[in-house]
């Protein structure tokens, strides 16, 4: 009886591990960045304004808004590390296992 | 520990296979059961527990208040919640220092659904060489029926999932009539939708490859393990040279080790890795090598362990200790940061009070020989009981305090503003002066909380 190879899991493709890697790191740090923002601030005292935009009716409103807009803030900043790093060989530096 | 290697470049446009784990029995595998029945009923039920007439566990984020049974924390008590996720990590760097990664096989959200999930996956496609069948089988109406009720199954326990989540943060009584009555709000429905499909998708799709590829603990582990540190390893001195052979054979004489390479260790992995080269990355203890190794062991009359729970200065021939300066400090570390914890929210101050300056004008003459400065007085009674309170000022003895009401109360849990003035006789005192206003428990006289601002005079 042997554990035949086919099946066993593919290793994920590059493009694959790049998207997982930075779609869940970045919720995490959406996650925290959502909770420190919203200890300190108020979503309705951020409304204060004469004419509040619509999206800050309720402070649940506020809260989503503010964690996808932080989510997808921190994914940009993830996805452009990771082209960064996988485009830097050219650069001369040698990286083990390339 | 092995990090990442480079070698993703191997199948870079590879499709993502399935993982067939075989299911297990033993003893790992029914502590495991034991901790999912606890973690997940703990999640399930707490919400549903009432405490003196409302949620007693409960993170009002609409009105920016957590209840915890008898505890109401405002967002001004936020400190608490950053030195509890302090303690959070801390207590995962001493447990896995000690126990390795315990926190992975036995407690992690995305093991614990997971295995929820697969269970599901069991009752309605059959075990492991069943499913692998199924799957290769062309469609057909048994197909179809078994993969449906698999569905059906993992969709409503992953919406009921979803539906729990967010019953921490609304009344969840009130989120069951409202489902009931499709009467829901959207931000609610979108959140146990969302919830719910994270669940879904990690539990019934993903699995351990979020632990492989998208875990950052799974990477950084390793940088709080040492050579005591328990980890699952493969007995390599016993073990080896592994080979094939008939049960009451005299292995040894053919110069064989204990291993007879049946490959059920890899079989049972969920990450699909062969314990016998060594601890790998991907490992997250869940010891289903050790409960299917130690059957077969016991079916050979060998004795149990060729795969266990060991540390490498064990498996060194070295003496393992539990006590080492990383363990002590981590540990002493975690009992100040706890016992500052209880003491901190023991003797939390029952009451936040702020002193606003009304901000239209600096100073009022009234006209008949007095200068008035006008606050307002916020106070949050942080009790689950009410409050009644006496306010003080302290400062130069020119001023003296005005209370509109005299009869200052506060419900348990309630914030209220309250208007006081300030005054002096014309010409006391000029420029700014700090003040302090102070207030005082009527029952006990004792003072519970004071603010600071400034009176200023012509």
């Amino acid at each position: 009886m042997n554990a035949s190879d086919e099946d066993r899991p593919a290793p994920w493709s590059r493009l694959r591990q790049d998207v997982g890697a930075v779609v869940w790191s970045s919720f995490l740090a959406a996650c925290l960045a959502t909770m420190l923002f919203f200890a300190a601030f108020d979503p309705l005292l951020l409304a204060s304004d004469d004419n509040p935009p619509w999206w800050l009716e309720s402070r649940m409103t506020g809260y989503g808004i503010g964690f996808f807009f932080f989510w997808f803030v921190c994914a940009v900043a993830g996805f452009l590390t990771s082209a960064l790093l996988h485009s830097a060989s050219a650069s001369g530096t040698e990286r083990q296992g390339d | 520990m092995n990090a990442p290697s480079g070698e993703t470049g191997v199948g870079l446009y590879a499709a993502q296979q399935k993982v067939y784990p075989r299911e297990v029995k033993g003893r790992f595998r029914t502590l495991r059961t034991a901790s999912i029945f606890v973690l997940l009923g703990l999640f399930y039920i707490v919400p549903w527990i009432q405490w003196s007439g409302r949620q007693a566990v409960l993170f009002d984020l609409p009105a920016r208040r957590f209840y915890i049974f008898g505890l109401t924390f405002f967002p001004q008590d936020f400190f608490f919640l950053t030195w509890l996720l302090i303690m959070a990590a801390l207590s995962l760097f001493f447990f896995t220092a000690v126990a390795g990664r315990l926190w992975c096989g036995f407690a992690c959200p995305q093991t614990v659904w997971t295995e929820v999930f697969v269970w599901m996956e069991r009752v309605t496609e059959g075990n492991r060489s069943q499913r692998m069948k199924l799957d290769k089988a062309p469609w057909s109406l048994h197909k179809l029926a078994r993969k449906s009720a698999k569905q059906v199954l993992w969709v409503s326990f992953a919406l009921f999932t979803g539906l729990t989540f967010v019953g921490f943060f609304s009344p969840i009584r009130g989120l069951v009539t409202s489902t009931f009555t499709l009467s829901l709000g959207p931000w609610e429905t979108f959140w146990i939708l969302f919830y719910g499909f994270a669940t879904y998708g990690n539990a019934g799709y993903l699995r351990e490859q979020v632990c492989k590829y998208m875990c950052p603990y799974a990477r950084f582990q390793s940088a709080m393990f040492d050579r005591q540190t328990l980890i699952i390893s493969y007995d390599t001195a016993r073990g080896e040279p592994r080979g094939a052979r008939g049960r009451d054979s005299d292995y040894k004489a053919k110069g064989l080790g204990d291993c007879i390479d049946c490959t059920l260790c890899v079989q049972v992995c969920p990450t699909g890795i062969d314990i016998r080269k060594g601890l790998q990355y991907e490992c997250i203890a869940c010891a289903a090598c050790i409960d299917a190794c130690d059957d077969v062991m016991a079916k050979m009359n060998y004795p149990q362990g060729l795969i266990r729970y060991s540390t490498q200065a064990a498996l060194e021939g070295k003496p393992t200790r539990i006590l080492r300066p990383r363990s002590v400090v981590y540990g002493l570390l975690l009992l100040g940061l706890m016992a500052g914890f209880v003491v901190a929210v023991a003797t939390r101050a029952p009451i936040g009070m702020e002193v606003l300056r009304d901000r239209n004008a600096l100073y009022r003459d009234t006209g008949d020989g007095w200068i008035e400065n006008v606050y307002t007085v916020r106070i949050l009674n942080k009790d689950a009981g009410p409050q009644r309170l006496l306010l003080t000022l302290e400062g130069p003895e020119e001023l003296s305090l005005e209370v509109e009401t005299t009869e200052l109360q506060l419900e348990g849990g309630e914030v209220k503003g309250f208007p006081v003035r300030i005054r002096m006789q014309a010409d006391a005192l000029r420029g700014g002066h700090e003040i302090e206003i102070e207030a005082t428990s009527r029952e006990t006289g004792k003072k519970l909380a004071s603010g600071e601002s400034r009176f200023i005079a012509p």
